[in-house]
């Protein structure tokens, strides 16, 4: 047997949880997991429009295991998102309210994040059910220089270890 | 193929499996484990993957499929 593993994204004070494992995930100016074209990111006449934080987190709903170690997230090295769109990435233990990004500062381009060097969200080892590990928090940044649309999609993946 | 299964005989060895391949470790002091990742996170097109990974004195098999590599490297899918 294996652990049953979902992506969690959390949004509000409370927070509310949203399976988002096989599911979208839209950046916009509005803390909700809602994928829709409200609150949309705005190019910018001048500076940079940061989105509102993405908080995910890996939760075990079900399964058998023994522990879970390693849990990391990474990209692919590329970024598709288009010219003038930046995508952070940064690990934080302790959930707090998603607010709207104000600069980069404590983030790192997610970008830089690979396989072979990924953001680690926690050692472990975890072992039953509930979330685990740091929670994965994410913010976009869209310049002047950027395209209107709705950008391609991006790889995110996040990978554990499991015995 | 779905996830790997890593079971231990009455010898104490490890033994993977994913309903075609068996790995076997032979080592008491090696380790194995399953390095699992979901894909694609947020883009609506998630899928799981899993590796099993058999360590011994810090080489690695790393096995999917028909694929199987043997490094030092940590490597990830």
């Amino acid at each position: 047997m294996a652990a049953t593993v979902q992506i969690l994204e959390k949004n509000g004070a409370g927070p509310t949880t949203t399976d988002k494992t096989s599911g979208n995930i839209r950046f916009k100016n509005a803390d909700n997991a809602t994928v829709d074209t409200g609150n949309p990111m705005v190019k910018p006449g001048a500076g940079t429009d940061y989105s509102f934080e993405k908080w995910l987190r890996i939760n075990v709903s079900g399964g058998t295991y023994t522990e879970i170690t390693n849990v990391k997230a990474y990209m692919d090295g590329g970024n598709g998102l288009g010219t003038g769109v930046t995508l952070y990435a940064k690990a934080v233990a302790s959930y707090a309210t998603p607010a709207e990004a104000t600069g980069v500062a404590g983030y790192t381009d997610a970008f830089t994040y690979t396989s072979g060097s990924p953001l680690t969200l926690g050692a472990g080892p975890f072992t039953s059910t509930g979330e685990k590990g740091d929670h994965l928090v994410m913010m976009l940044a869209v310049g002047t220089t950027a395209s209107g649309g709705i950008t391609p999609s991006e790889t995110l993946t996040i990978g554990w270890d499991e015995i | 193929m779905g996830a790997h299964e890593i079971t231990t005989d009455a010898d104490g060895f490890r033994h993977g499996s994913d309903g075609e391949i068996t790995v076997s470790l032979m080592e008491a002091d090696g380790r194995m484990f399953k390095r699992r990742a979901i894909k694609g996170v947020g883009s609506g097109k998630a899928e799981e993957v899993c590796w099993l990974v058999a360590e011994v004195d810090g080489v690695r098999v790393y096995q999917q499929g028909m694929n199987i590599v043997v490094t030092r490297k940590d490597l990830n899918p």
